[in-house]
């Protein structure tokens, strides 16, 4: 944080008065006091005698330690016929060790007020922990039990199968898990977060399969250990010594630490999937379009600033507080192993289907057209991202999450460090032009799910071919037009 | 059993040594708002959150849903800042929102910690002068609004109408606790402006507000301002909420089943419980921690692995001014009947009944809920916001021992004792919720 910021960001505060003592006027904004000086927390550093690295972020207001073990290796590396595996290894993670089944496991993590929890998603797989900071050590060695010595029961895992096959119908119900699943589909076909999961692959996964998979890819040289909380460097070092040294990574040599998949060409096209009588339709307009490593990387999500991140950016105001079509619409760039996309996502009344994307694409393509970015919208939006940054170093998990990205993804090293000085060095005409050149010229996917009988007809007045899909996502044979009435 | 107390006594000393408070000064306004400081220095943000003693309960017949329609009309601009809220807040990166629920209704800010000030004067004027500036226009643009928000989290989401007719079918007609929060579509659309102005006459006037200022700030100079601008803005006396009605008890067991586009059945059993912080309330969420907090508990062990009669279970105490909800939720297995559900959870509150649960149990879940309790204190807003829980309940917002010393003052048998008085048996409302179209 720093003094000069302060004139930008009150740019929206056309009149100000100085100080508490003044007479009262209402009309008035009050001027800022001193803003103080801001140092934000810096992580520390180290490796254990076994080649894990632990990345350390000290904050000592509550005496609770939480910690994630990140690995390399998530369901990207799942073998084709066997979608899930990844997945449903980590799960069972902790459906007991050596000596302790998984509720022995529970009731010891609960005695010592500790949670475990271990999952794997697309880009990577996790072993979260917490505790307080007094039961380190013992919930250090249940988390050594974890790593070394998981049983993968097959009781277990029967019972968790037949849960995994419920969670795949109930996915299949709820509008939000579909949209996001033919956003992956249309972006990426079969490869990478395109791939389904399905009855099939999960029956073909059975407990050596998971063996297999941790032994490959549960390994300390394809792993970062983040600690957060009331510790700190040489006190925690010894304690992980002790519980983690010994749990070293397998001979065998580790695989590629990324997936080579890369997106689809996008043909904008309407992806419309049925949910009959919904009474809002979920949408997502989205395309990979650039990557976080990109040199316009910042001036892009400056420019978004202006048409899709914050409350007050113009697709929540339109959408919104002007249409009333929607609880909420934002824009917003995410970045995976594939590159860095933009995705536009909002609910609205089913009735206004039609129209709000429409105006979802022209607030989209209108900055390089007839309204480009204002001065003064390009300086809030800037101010917004500078002065809320010190709220980010609140708690350690913020600033981990980062390093962790930076490590998963080959970030440069000032990603975080450079951020500050970076966005400030942005001018408007980069962010304009960038905004033109990549969002609004880039060809968009379109997904709807909605009542499909009601928006056939007027989805077709938006121009686009419209792909009709099922809840999975696979195309469906194109629908016999309906006789005008 | 010998080892299982020794680790409850265990816990008991070791909880002490940590236990988290909330140091703060408190003074009253002359117009009746109460004021709380408290100082963190851990980042240079401040959070202004302001609650008023209003919810969903205080709205009369035939406008369920104005509560919350009222907080979003709060973000339309007032009299000197006539824009929208979030305009001037947006460029300091601030974090703003509000929430409202059966029984109060909240507002916060964060904002870097020179910008105070400004946080002040913005809730001062929604506070002292909203009406100026609301018109026909913006309500109705925010009576669309507030129905969007009803489409996306109840009606167009798998089981999501179940809280509303959960509280439909527990409480009587005319129960403040009748209709959920959310309110009914034309009840809704029915609002006008003159309930708007009657409603924030009557309710957001200063003796019924409660200001916390928690974080980067040092408490002469928020004074100063908090002074300022909120001590010149009039204030009737506080309102009077409607008097509680009897409390209710269910005189036998109701079933209310309702079809859904849902793959899976999912049955609820719920009781009207002890209010929020009365003897009973406590209890009840030890209880939920050990029937359903993980795969230790009693009910995951029986229904979902030992007869895996359901896909996963949950019991929770819902705490309430008037009175509180206690449910039992479970979602019933491919091929297996929301009869054989019922039948299984009911075996096992059989079992608790008549043996009661464990002294280690209970220490479990006291070590849980004080590691809730830190974590819940771990930021800015979340501190704020228990700090005026805490205030509006119990007239002092650093209740933190206290509030502790009820769990810890839990025992095998008050548990069982609560669970005798306000678990029966039979007399609970059981709602189902199964696959077909909706209806």
């Amino acid at each position: 944080m720093n003094r000069s910021l302060a004139l930008p960001a009150l740019a929206g505060l056309a009149l100000l008065v100085g100080c508490a003592h003044a007479p009262l006027d209402r009309s008035r904004a009050p001027a800022p006091l001193v803003t103080p000086d801001f140092v934000p927390p810096s992580p520390s550093e180290a490796t254990l005698s076994s080649g894990l690295r632990v990345v350390l972020v000290e904050n000592h207001e509550t005496p609770l330690v939480h910690a994630r073990l990140v690995f390399r290796d998530g369901s990207w590396t799942d073998p084709a016929g066997r979608e899930g595996l990844a997945a449903v290894t980590m799960d069972m993670l902790d459906e007991g060790v050596d000596g302790l089944d998984a509720e022995g496991l529970a009731r010891a993590l609960q005695r010592l007020g500790s949670g475990l929890g271990a999952s794997a998603g697309e880009d990577g797989a996790t072993v979260a922990f917490s505790t307080l900071a007094r039961n380190l050590d013992p919930t250090l060695d249940l988390v050594r039990r974890v790593l070394v010595t998981p049983t993968f029961p097959d009781a277990d895992w029967a019972r968790m199968r037949t849960r995994r096959l419920a969670g795949l119908a109930k996915a299949r119900k709820d509008p939000e898990a579909i949209a996001a699943r033919v956003v992956d589909r249309v972006l990426l076909g079969d490869a990478y977060r395109g791939r389904l999961v399905t009855e099939g692959s999960l029956a073909a996964i059975d407990p050596a399969a998971m063996r297999a998979w941790w032994a490959e890819h549960g390994r300390a040289d394809r792993a970062v250990l983040f600690v957060g909380g009331d510790t700190t460097l040489p006190d925690l070092l010894p304690r992980l010594e002790r519980a983690l040294g010994a749990w070293t990574p397998p001979p065998v040599s580790a695989g590629p630490t990324a997936p080579a998949d890369r997106p689809l060409p996008v043909t904008p096209a309407i992806h419309l999937v049925d949910r009959p009588g919904a009474p809002q339709s979920v949408l997502r307009v989205t395309g990979y379009v650039t990557a976080p490593t990109a040199p316009d990387w910042d001036a892009l999500v400056l420019a978004n600033q202006v048409v899709g991140g914050p409350f007050t950016a113009r697709l929540n105001m339109n959408l919104r507080e002007d249409k009333g079509w929607t609880y909420g619409a934002r824009g917003g760039f995410s970045f995976d192993h594939a590159g860095g996309r933009y995705t536009v996502s909002t609910g609205v009344r089913a009735d206004a289907t039609v129209p709000a994307l429409g105006e979802i694409l022209r607030e989209l393509r209108d900055p390089a057209g007839p309204r480009p970015l204002t001065a003064q919208e390009f300086e809030d939006g800037r101010a917004a991202l500078l002065f809320g940054r010190p709220l980010q170093f609140e708690n350690p998990d913020w600033r981990l999450g980062q390093e962790e990205n930076r490590w998963r993804y080959a970030l440069p090293d000032g990603w975080v460090v450079g951020y500050v000085p970076r966005v400030r060095a942005v001018p408007l005409p980069d962010a304009q032009a960038a905004w033109t050149r990549v969002v609004a010229a880039a060809p968009l996917a379109v997904v709807v799910v909605g009542d499909a009988t009601s928006l056939r007809t007027p989805l077709a007045a938006l121009g686009l071919p419209i792909v009709e899909r099922d809840v999975d996502g696979n195309p469906l044979p194109p629908a016999v037009t309906p006789a005008k009435e | 059993m010998a080892a299982a107390w020794l680790l409850a006594s265990m816990l008991a000393q070791a909880a002490p040594a940590d236990a988290p408070s909330l140091p703060h000064e408190t003074w009253t306004l002359q117009n009746g708002m109460r004021v709380i400081l408290a100082e963190d220095h851990s980042v240079p943000f401040v959070w202004v959150n302001i609650w008023y003693d209003v919810g969903s309960k205080d709205e009369s017949p035939g406008r369920s849903g104005f509560a919350h329609l009222f907080e979003h009309l709060m973000f339309q601009g007032s009299e000197h800042s006539n824009v929208d809220y979030f305009a001037p807040l947006q460029p300091i990166g601030a974090v703003v929102n509000g929430t409202t629920n059966l029984d109060r209704t909240n507002y916060f800010e964060g904002v870097p910690s020179a910008y105070l000030p400004l946080a002040l004067w913005l809730e001062s004027d929604r506070m002292g002068y909203l009406l100026p500036a609301l018109d026909q226009a913006r309500l109705d643009n925010q009576k669309a609004v507030v129905r969007n928000e009803r489409r996306q989290r109840y009606d167009n989401v798998p089981y999501g109408n179940a809280w509303p007719l959960l509280l439909e079918n527990l409480w009587p007609e005319g129960h403040p606790y009748h209709i959920a929060t959310i309110g009914r579509h034309e009840e809704i659309e029915a609002a006008t402006l003159a309930d708007v102005h009657a409603f924030f006459r009557t309710w957001y006037v200063p003796s019924n507000a409660s200001l916390v200022i928690c974080g980067d700030v040092d408490p002469k100079t928020a004074r100063t301002w908090v002074e300022r601008y909120f001590a010149p803005l009039p204030s009737p006396p506080k309102p009077a909420h409607a008097p509680a009605p009897a409390p209710v008890k269910l005189d036998a067991e109701r079933v209310v089943t309702r079809t859904q586009d849902v793959p899976f059945e999912r049955v609820w059993l719920a009781w009207p419980s002890p209010a929020a912080y009365a003897p009973g309330d406590a209890d009840l969420d030890v209880l939920s921690n050990a029937l359903a907090g993980g795969k230790d508990s009693r009910l995951y062990r029986a229904l979902v692995k030992e007869r895996q009669v359901a896909q996963d279970v949950g019991a929770s105490q819902d705490s309430l001014d008037l009175q509180s909800i206690y449910t039992i939720t479970a979602t019933v297995a491919q091929g297996r009947t929301g009869e054989e559900v019922i039948a299984a959870i009911d075996d096992v509150l059989a079992e608790v009944r008549r043996d009661g649960i464990t002294a280690e149990e209970v220490a479990i879940a006291q070590t849980t809920y004080e590691v809730a309790f830190h974590g819940s204190l771990a930021t800015l807003q979340g501190k704020a916001d228990r700090m005026n829980a805490y205030a509006r309940a119990k007239g002092d917002a650093d209740w933190v021992a206290e509030d502790l010393a009820r769990y810890a003052a839990v025992t095998p048998a008050s548990v069982a004792s609560t669970l005798e008085t306000w678990l029966p048996a039979r007399e609970r409302l059981v709602l189902r919720i199964q696959p077909g179209g909706a209806k």
